[in-house]
Protein backbone atom coordinates (compact mmCIF):
# COMPACT_ATOMS: atom_id res chain seq x y z
CA UNK A 1 0.00 0.00 0.00
CA UNK A 2 2.83 2.08 0.71
CA UNK A 3 4.51 1.63 -2.58
CA UNK A 4 0.98 2.78 -4.07
CA UNK A 5 0.54 5.77 -1.98
CA UNK A 6 4.14 6.72 -2.73
CA UNK A 7 3.87 6.06 -6.50
CA UNK A 8 0.35 8.52 -6.56
CA UNK A 9 1.95 11.37 -4.49
CA UNK A 10 5.21 11.08 -6.99
CA UNK A 11 2.98 11.33 -10.29
CA UNK A 12 1.41 14.05 -8.88
CA UNK A 13 4.30 15.65 -7.92
CA UNK A 14 5.19 15.01 -11.97
CA UNK A 15 2.38 16.29 -12.99
CA UNK A 16 2.59 19.90 -11.02
CA UNK A 17 6.16 20.31 -12.61
CA UNK A 18 5.14 19.44 -16.30
CA UNK A 19 2.24 22.14 -15.82
CA UNK A 20 4.84 24.39 -14.57
CA UNK A 21 6.87 23.97 -17.31
CA UNK A 22 3.61 24.20 -19.95
CA UNK A 23 3.06 27.66 -18.33
CA UNK A 24 6.57 28.40 -18.77
CA UNK A 25 6.69 27.72 -22.45
CA UNK A 26 3.41 29.49 -23.06
CA UNK A 27 5.10 32.47 -21.06
CA UNK A 28 8.40 32.16 -23.41
CA UNK A 29 6.18 31.69 -26.60
CA UNK A 30 4.20 34.57 -26.04
CA UNK A 31 7.18 36.79 -25.24
CA UNK A 32 8.61 35.79 -28.54
CA UNK A 33 5.80 36.46 -30.69
CA UNK A 34 6.00 39.93 -28.73
CA UNK A 35 9.88 39.87 -29.81
CA UNK A 36 9.12 39.18 -33.55
CA UNK A 37 5.96 41.82 -33.93
CA UNK A 38 8.24 44.53 -32.72
CA UNK A 39 10.93 42.96 -35.62
CA UNK A 40 8.37 42.81 -38.01
CA UNK A 41 7.87 46.65 -37.12
CA UNK A 42 10.97 48.01 -36.88
CA UNK A 43 11.61 45.87 -40.46
CA UNK A 44 8.63 48.15 -41.82
CA UNK A 45 9.67 51.03 -40.75
CA UNK A 46 13.37 50.92 -41.96
CA UNK A 47 11.16 49.74 -45.69
CA UNK A 48 9.71 53.16 -45.03
CA UNK A 49 12.93 55.07 -44.46
CA UNK A 50 14.70 53.84 -47.18
CA UNK A 51 11.24 54.41 -49.36
CA UNK A 52 11.12 58.12 -48.05
CA UNK A 53 14.73 58.50 -48.13
CA UNK A 54 14.49 57.40 -52.12
CA UNK A 55 11.73 59.41 -52.64
CA UNK A 56 13.25 62.44 -51.42
CA UNK A 57 16.69 62.01 -52.77
CA UNK A 58 15.01 61.27 -56.07
CA UNK A 59 13.33 64.61 -56.43
CA UNK A 60 15.98 67.22 -56.91
CA UNK A 61 17.76 64.47 -59.19
CA UNK A 62 14.47 65.41 -61.35
CA UNK A 63 14.83 68.51 -61.93
CA UNK A 64 18.44 68.30 -61.99
CA UNK A 65 18.44 66.02 -64.97
CA UNK A 66 15.49 67.49 -66.68
CA UNK A 67 17.01 71.31 -67.12
CA UNK A 68 20.04 70.12 -68.23
CA UNK A 69 18.30 67.89 -70.77
CA UNK A 70 16.22 70.61 -71.60
CA UNK A 71 19.19 73.12 -72.09
CA UNK A 72 21.41 70.67 -74.08
CA UNK A 73 18.63 69.82 -76.30
CA UNK A 74 18.34 73.87 -76.92
CA UNK A 75 21.05 75.60 -77.26
CA UNK A 76 19.07 78.68 -78.44
CA UNK A 77 17.09 78.80 -75.64
CA UNK A 78 16.03 82.40 -74.55
CA UNK A 79 18.35 83.78 -72.44
CA UNK A 80 16.15 84.24 -69.25
CA UNK A 81 15.42 81.03 -69.08
CA UNK A 82 18.77 79.83 -69.47
CA UNK A 83 19.18 81.63 -66.12
CA UNK A 84 16.58 80.25 -64.49
CA UNK A 85 17.40 76.54 -65.25
CA UNK A 86 20.98 76.84 -64.55
CA UNK A 87 20.14 78.51 -61.25
CA UNK A 88 17.72 76.19 -60.66
CA UNK A 89 20.07 73.09 -61.28
CA UNK A 90 22.74 74.60 -58.88
CA UNK A 91 19.58 75.08 -56.39
CA UNK A 92 18.81 71.54 -56.58
CA UNK A 93 22.15 70.37 -56.61
CA UNK A 94 22.87 72.09 -53.19
CA UNK A 95 19.45 70.81 -51.51
CA UNK A 96 20.64 67.03 -53.00
CA UNK A 97 23.86 67.47 -50.98
CA UNK A 98 22.43 68.58 -48.08
CA UNK A 99 19.83 65.76 -47.78
CA UNK A 100 22.81 62.98 -48.42
CA UNK A 101 24.94 64.58 -45.58
CA UNK A 102 21.93 64.54 -43.14
CA UNK A 103 20.87 61.01 -43.91
CA UNK A 104 24.14 59.97 -43.27
CA UNK A 105 24.58 61.84 -40.16
CA UNK A 106 21.45 60.55 -38.94
CA UNK A 107 22.11 56.89 -40.10
CA UNK A 108 25.38 56.94 -38.38
CA UNK A 109 24.06 58.69 -35.13
CA UNK A 110 21.35 56.08 -34.83
CA UNK A 111 23.29 52.88 -35.37
CA UNK A 112 26.27 54.29 -32.79
CA UNK A 113 28.91 54.61 -35.29
CA UNK A 114 28.92 58.12 -35.03
CA UNK A 115 31.96 59.81 -34.10
CA UNK A 116 31.66 62.33 -30.66
CA UNK A 117 34.00 64.71 -29.44
CA UNK A 118 33.03 65.45 -26.02
CA UNK A 119 34.57 68.23 -24.39
CA UNK A 120 33.80 70.11 -21.22
CA UNK A 121 31.93 73.74 -22.82
CA UNK A 122 31.30 77.01 -21.99
CA UNK A 123 27.15 76.91 -23.21
CA UNK A 124 27.14 80.61 -23.61
CA UNK A 125 30.43 81.09 -26.15
CA UNK A 126 29.13 78.20 -28.16
CA UNK A 127 25.54 79.93 -28.55
CA UNK A 128 27.51 83.20 -29.54
CA UNK A 129 29.30 81.61 -31.94
CA UNK A 130 26.23 80.34 -32.93
CA UNK A 131 24.40 83.57 -33.62
CA UNK A 132 27.52 84.96 -35.25
CA UNK A 133 27.12 82.00 -37.74
CA UNK A 134 23.28 82.57 -38.42
CA UNK A 135 23.62 86.50 -38.23
CA UNK A 136 23.54 87.02 -42.57
CA UNK A 137 20.77 84.88 -42.39
CA UNK A 138 18.87 86.52 -39.64
CA UNK A 139 19.99 90.12 -41.86
CA UNK A 140 19.35 88.95 -44.90
CA UNK A 141 15.45 88.22 -43.50
CA UNK A 142 15.29 91.24 -41.58
CA UNK A 143 14.55 89.44 -38.63
CA UNK A 144 15.35 90.68 -35.12
CA UNK A 145 17.79 88.19 -32.40
CA UNK A 146 17.92 88.89 -28.73
CA UNK A 147 20.44 86.76 -27.20
CA UNK A 148 19.60 86.63 -23.28
CA UNK A 149 22.47 85.12 -22.29
CA UNK A 150 24.73 88.13 -20.47
CA UNK A 151 25.81 88.75 -17.17
CA UNK A 152 26.13 85.55 -15.94
CA UNK A 153 28.74 82.32 -15.71
CA UNK A 154 27.23 79.37 -16.10
CA UNK A 155 28.30 75.69 -14.89
CA UNK A 156 30.30 74.36 -17.71
CA UNK A 157 28.67 70.73 -19.07
CA UNK A 158 30.39 68.46 -21.44
CA UNK A 159 29.02 67.36 -24.87
CA UNK A 160 30.28 67.61 -28.43
CA UNK A 161 31.10 71.04 -29.52
CA UNK A 162 30.33 70.92 -33.05
CA UNK A 163 27.25 69.28 -32.78
CA UNK A 164 25.87 71.41 -30.25
CA UNK A 165 26.60 74.08 -32.07
CA UNK A 166 24.92 72.22 -35.01
CA UNK A 167 21.32 71.61 -33.34
CA UNK A 168 21.17 75.43 -32.10
CA UNK A 169 21.85 76.54 -35.34
CA UNK A 170 18.97 74.29 -37.00
CA UNK A 171 16.74 75.61 -33.98
CA UNK A 172 17.92 79.56 -35.07
CA UNK A 173 17.68 78.79 -39.05
CA UNK A 174 14.25 77.39 -37.66
CA UNK A 175 13.35 80.42 -36.60
CA UNK A 176 14.43 81.94 -39.18
CA UNK A 177 12.62 80.69 -41.75
CA UNK A 178 8.83 80.70 -39.89
CA UNK A 179 9.43 84.35 -39.41
CA UNK A 180 7.71 86.63 -41.24
CA UNK A 181 10.45 88.99 -42.73
CA UNK A 182 10.67 92.43 -41.70
CA UNK A 183 8.30 91.44 -38.61
CA UNK A 184 10.28 88.35 -37.11
CA UNK A 185 11.39 88.08 -33.76
CA UNK A 186 13.64 85.63 -32.54
CA UNK A 187 14.53 85.31 -28.75
CA UNK A 188 17.63 82.99 -27.46
CA UNK A 189 17.81 82.22 -23.71
CA UNK A 190 20.19 80.49 -21.26
CA UNK A 191 19.15 79.63 -17.98
CA UNK A 192 19.72 76.73 -15.18
CA UNK A 193 17.01 74.43 -13.75
CA UNK A 194 17.21 71.44 -11.42
CA UNK A 195 20.67 70.40 -12.14
CA UNK A 196 20.61 71.04 -15.84
CA UNK A 197 21.65 73.63 -18.46
CA UNK A 198 18.38 75.34 -20.26
CA UNK A 199 18.55 76.58 -23.57
CA UNK A 200 15.40 78.39 -24.93
CA UNK A 201 14.81 79.64 -28.57
CA UNK A 202 11.69 81.52 -28.96
CA UNK A 203 10.11 82.83 -31.97
CA UNK A 204 7.00 84.86 -32.99
CA UNK A 205 5.92 82.72 -36.41
CA UNK A 206 2.60 81.13 -37.00
CA UNK A 207 3.21 78.61 -34.32
CA UNK A 208 2.52 75.11 -33.97
CA UNK A 209 -0.68 73.12 -32.70
CA UNK A 210 -0.38 70.69 -30.06
CA UNK A 211 -1.35 68.14 -32.06
CA UNK A 212 1.84 68.68 -34.06
CA UNK A 213 4.02 69.07 -31.50
CA UNK A 214 6.03 65.60 -31.51
CA UNK A 215 5.22 65.74 -35.85
CA UNK A 216 7.73 68.19 -36.27
CA UNK A 217 10.27 66.04 -34.29
CA UNK A 218 9.31 63.04 -37.03
CA UNK A 219 11.59 62.30 -39.94
CA UNK A 220 10.92 64.02 -43.22
CA UNK A 221 8.13 65.62 -41.89
CA UNK A 222 7.48 69.38 -42.82
CA UNK A 223 4.40 70.88 -40.65
CA UNK A 224 3.00 73.94 -41.37
CA UNK A 225 2.34 75.72 -45.00
CA UNK A 226 5.10 77.01 -46.90
CA UNK A 227 4.27 80.69 -46.94
CA UNK A 228 6.89 82.36 -48.72
CA UNK A 229 9.38 81.55 -50.93
CA UNK A 230 12.06 79.99 -48.36
CA UNK A 231 14.26 77.39 -49.60
CA UNK A 232 12.29 73.91 -48.49
CA UNK A 233 13.68 72.19 -45.76
CA UNK A 234 14.89 68.62 -45.62
CA UNK A 235 12.65 67.84 -42.80
CA UNK A 236 15.60 65.83 -41.22
CA UNK A 237 17.08 68.60 -38.93
CA UNK A 238 14.82 68.67 -35.96
CA UNK A 239 15.18 64.64 -35.32
CA UNK A 240 18.81 64.79 -35.79
CA UNK A 241 19.03 67.68 -33.00
CA UNK A 242 16.46 65.85 -31.04
CA UNK A 243 18.78 62.21 -31.19
CA UNK A 244 21.88 64.89 -30.09
CA UNK A 245 20.74 66.09 -27.45
CA UNK A 246 19.27 62.58 -26.35
CA UNK A 247 22.89 61.56 -26.72
CA UNK A 248 24.39 64.47 -24.38
CA UNK A 249 21.94 63.09 -21.51
CA UNK A 250 19.35 65.98 -22.30
CA UNK A 251 15.79 66.26 -23.64
CA UNK A 252 14.45 69.03 -27.01
CA UNK A 253 10.67 69.84 -27.06
CA UNK A 254 8.45 72.51 -28.03
CA UNK A 255 6.16 75.19 -26.13
CA UNK A 256 3.46 76.24 -28.67
CA UNK A 257 0.10 77.26 -29.60
CA UNK A 258 -1.15 78.43 -33.65
CA UNK A 259 -0.94 82.00 -33.32
CA UNK A 260 1.32 82.56 -30.73
CA UNK A 261 4.91 81.54 -32.07
CA UNK A 262 6.80 78.72 -30.64
CA UNK A 263 9.59 77.98 -28.18
CA UNK A 264 12.17 75.31 -29.11
CA UNK A 265 13.90 74.27 -25.56
CA UNK A 266 16.67 71.56 -25.03
CA UNK A 267 18.40 70.98 -21.80
CA UNK A 268 22.02 69.44 -21.26
CA UNK A 269 22.90 67.76 -17.92
CA UNK A 270 25.19 69.86 -15.67
CA UNK A 271 28.64 68.30 -14.55
CA UNK A 272 27.99 68.68 -11.17
CA UNK A 273 24.08 69.87 -9.89
CA UNK A 274 24.18 73.52 -9.09
CA UNK A 275 25.37 74.21 -5.60
CA UNK A 276 22.61 75.96 -3.27
CA UNK A 277 19.08 75.36 -2.29
CA UNK A 278 17.12 77.37 -4.27
CA UNK A 279 16.84 75.82 -7.75
CA UNK A 280 14.62 77.63 -9.95
CA UNK A 281 14.81 78.46 -13.49
CA UNK A 282 17.18 81.77 -13.58
CA UNK A 283 16.26 83.79 -16.57
CA UNK A 284 18.52 86.36 -17.55
CA UNK A 285 17.24 89.85 -19.02
CA UNK A 286 18.63 90.40 -21.78
CA UNK B 1 -7.00 72.37 -81.35
CA UNK B 2 -3.98 72.52 -79.10
CA UNK B 3 -4.20 69.17 -76.99
CA UNK B 4 -4.20 69.97 -73.16
CA UNK B 5 -2.11 68.67 -70.60
CA UNK B 6 -2.69 68.61 -66.83
CA UNK B 7 0.12 68.83 -64.44
CA UNK B 8 -0.51 67.87 -61.26
CA UNK B 9 2.25 68.08 -59.07
CA UNK B 10 3.44 69.62 -55.73
CA UNK B 11 7.16 70.06 -56.49
CA UNK B 12 7.40 73.44 -58.06
CA UNK B 13 11.04 73.27 -59.76
CA UNK B 14 9.72 69.81 -61.32
CA UNK B 15 6.30 71.68 -62.88
CA UNK B 16 8.29 74.32 -64.24
CA UNK B 17 10.62 71.71 -65.97
CA UNK B 18 7.48 69.67 -67.07
CA UNK B 19 5.05 73.21 -68.21
CA UNK B 20 8.58 74.85 -70.36
CA UNK B 21 8.95 71.00 -71.61
CA UNK B 22 4.63 70.94 -72.81
CA UNK B 23 4.45 74.15 -73.79
CA UNK B 24 7.71 73.67 -75.97
CA UNK B 25 6.12 70.65 -77.85
CA UNK B 26 3.24 73.15 -78.49
CA UNK B 27 0.85 71.85 -76.18
CA UNK B 28 -1.57 73.64 -73.87
CA UNK B 29 -0.39 73.77 -70.13
CA UNK B 30 -2.67 73.35 -66.91
CA UNK B 31 -1.38 72.87 -63.24
CA UNK B 32 -2.28 71.83 -60.38
CA UNK B 33 -0.39 71.13 -56.76
CA UNK B 34 -2.63 68.88 -54.71
CA UNK B 35 -4.83 66.38 -55.61
CA UNK B 36 -7.97 67.00 -54.89
CA UNK B 37 -7.12 70.49 -57.09
CA UNK B 38 -6.20 67.67 -59.59
CA UNK B 39 -8.89 65.80 -59.43
CA UNK B 40 -11.39 68.96 -60.03
CA UNK B 41 -8.93 70.77 -62.49
CA UNK B 42 -9.55 67.16 -64.73
CA UNK B 43 -12.81 66.87 -64.20
CA UNK B 44 -13.63 70.22 -64.87
CA UNK B 45 -11.47 71.66 -67.89
CA UNK B 46 -11.52 67.94 -69.68
CA UNK B 47 -7.56 67.45 -70.77
CA UNK B 48 -6.20 65.25 -72.96
CA UNK B 49 -3.53 63.86 -70.64
CA UNK B 50 -2.96 63.82 -67.00
CA UNK B 51 0.60 64.09 -65.98
CA UNK B 52 0.15 62.66 -62.02
CA UNK B 53 2.65 62.46 -59.20
CA UNK B 54 1.65 60.50 -56.31
CA UNK B 55 2.99 62.00 -53.33
CA UNK B 56 0.58 64.60 -53.50
CA UNK B 57 -1.08 66.76 -50.24
CA UNK B 58 -4.76 66.16 -49.73
CA UNK B 59 -5.35 63.42 -52.15
CA UNK B 60 -2.75 60.66 -53.19
CA UNK B 61 -1.92 60.12 -57.29
CA UNK B 62 -3.09 56.52 -57.04
CA UNK B 63 -7.13 57.83 -55.62
CA UNK B 64 -7.00 60.49 -58.17
CA UNK B 65 -6.16 58.24 -61.14
CA UNK B 66 -9.19 55.94 -59.60
CA UNK B 67 -11.96 58.29 -59.30
CA UNK B 68 -11.14 60.30 -62.79
CA UNK B 69 -11.10 56.15 -63.80
CA UNK B 70 -14.37 55.77 -61.98
CA UNK B 71 -15.84 58.67 -63.47
CA UNK B 72 -17.85 58.28 -66.78
CA UNK B 73 -16.55 61.63 -68.04
CA UNK B 74 -12.92 60.99 -67.50
CA UNK B 75 -12.43 57.58 -68.28
CA UNK B 76 -10.80 58.12 -71.43
CA UNK B 77 -8.49 60.32 -70.14
CA UNK B 78 -4.67 59.62 -70.61
CA UNK B 79 -3.14 59.09 -67.66
CA UNK B 80 0.72 59.05 -66.80
CA UNK B 81 2.18 58.74 -63.18
CA UNK B 82 4.83 60.33 -63.08
CA UNK B 83 6.44 59.35 -59.94
CA UNK B 84 9.87 59.03 -57.38
CA UNK B 85 8.12 56.17 -56.13
CA UNK B 86 9.25 53.39 -58.02
CA UNK B 87 9.18 49.62 -56.33
CA UNK B 88 7.17 46.73 -58.05
CA UNK B 89 4.70 47.12 -55.59
CA UNK B 90 3.98 51.21 -56.53
CA UNK B 91 3.96 49.99 -60.22
CA UNK B 92 1.57 47.39 -60.06
CA UNK B 93 -0.84 49.86 -57.90
CA UNK B 94 -0.53 52.09 -60.29
CA UNK B 95 -1.89 50.36 -63.26
CA UNK B 96 -4.35 48.52 -61.46
CA UNK B 97 -5.76 52.35 -60.72
CA UNK B 98 -6.00 52.67 -64.25
CA UNK B 99 -2.61 54.48 -65.55
CA UNK B 100 -1.85 54.48 -68.91
CA UNK B 101 1.69 54.57 -68.36
CA UNK B 102 3.78 54.65 -65.41
CA UNK B 103 7.03 56.41 -65.38
CA UNK B 104 9.57 56.96 -62.59
CA UNK B 105 11.90 59.84 -61.34
CA UNK B 106 13.59 61.34 -62.61
CA UNK B 107 12.83 60.96 -65.84
CA UNK B 108 14.50 61.48 -69.55
CA UNK B 109 12.60 64.55 -71.19
CA UNK B 110 12.79 62.81 -74.47
CA UNK B 111 11.41 59.68 -73.67
CA UNK B 112 8.66 61.55 -71.69
CA UNK B 113 7.97 63.72 -74.53
CA UNK B 114 7.64 61.06 -77.08
CA UNK B 115 5.49 58.98 -75.04
CA UNK B 116 2.93 61.58 -74.23
CA UNK B 117 2.99 62.23 -78.23
CA UNK B 118 2.42 58.77 -78.55
CA UNK B 119 -0.28 58.38 -75.81
CA UNK B 120 -2.13 61.71 -77.55
CA UNK B 121 -2.07 59.76 -80.99
CA UNK B 122 -3.84 57.28 -80.31
CA UNK B 123 -7.23 59.22 -79.24
CA UNK B 124 -7.24 61.09 -82.15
Amino acid sequence: VMNILDEASQVRAYSRQLEQKSRQLEEATRGLRAANKQLQELDRMKDDFVSTVTHELRTPLTSIRAFSEILLDDPEIRLPDRKRFLATIVKETQRLTRLINQVLELAKIESGSAEWHTTELNVKDVIRESVETTSQLFRENRIELEMAVNGELFPAVRADRDRLMQVLINLLSNAVNVCRPGEGRVEIRLGVSQGFLQVDVRDNGPGISPADHEKVFEKFRQVGDTLTGKPRGTGLGLPISRRIIEHFGGRLWVESDLGAGATFSFTLPLERPAAGAAETVTQVAG
Amino acid sequence: MAKRILIVDDEPNIVASLEYLMKREGFEVQVAVDGEAGLKAATGSAPDLVLLDIMLPKMNGFEVCERLRADPRSRGMKIVMLTAKGRQADTARGMAAGADLYVTKPFSTRELVAQVKQLLSQSG
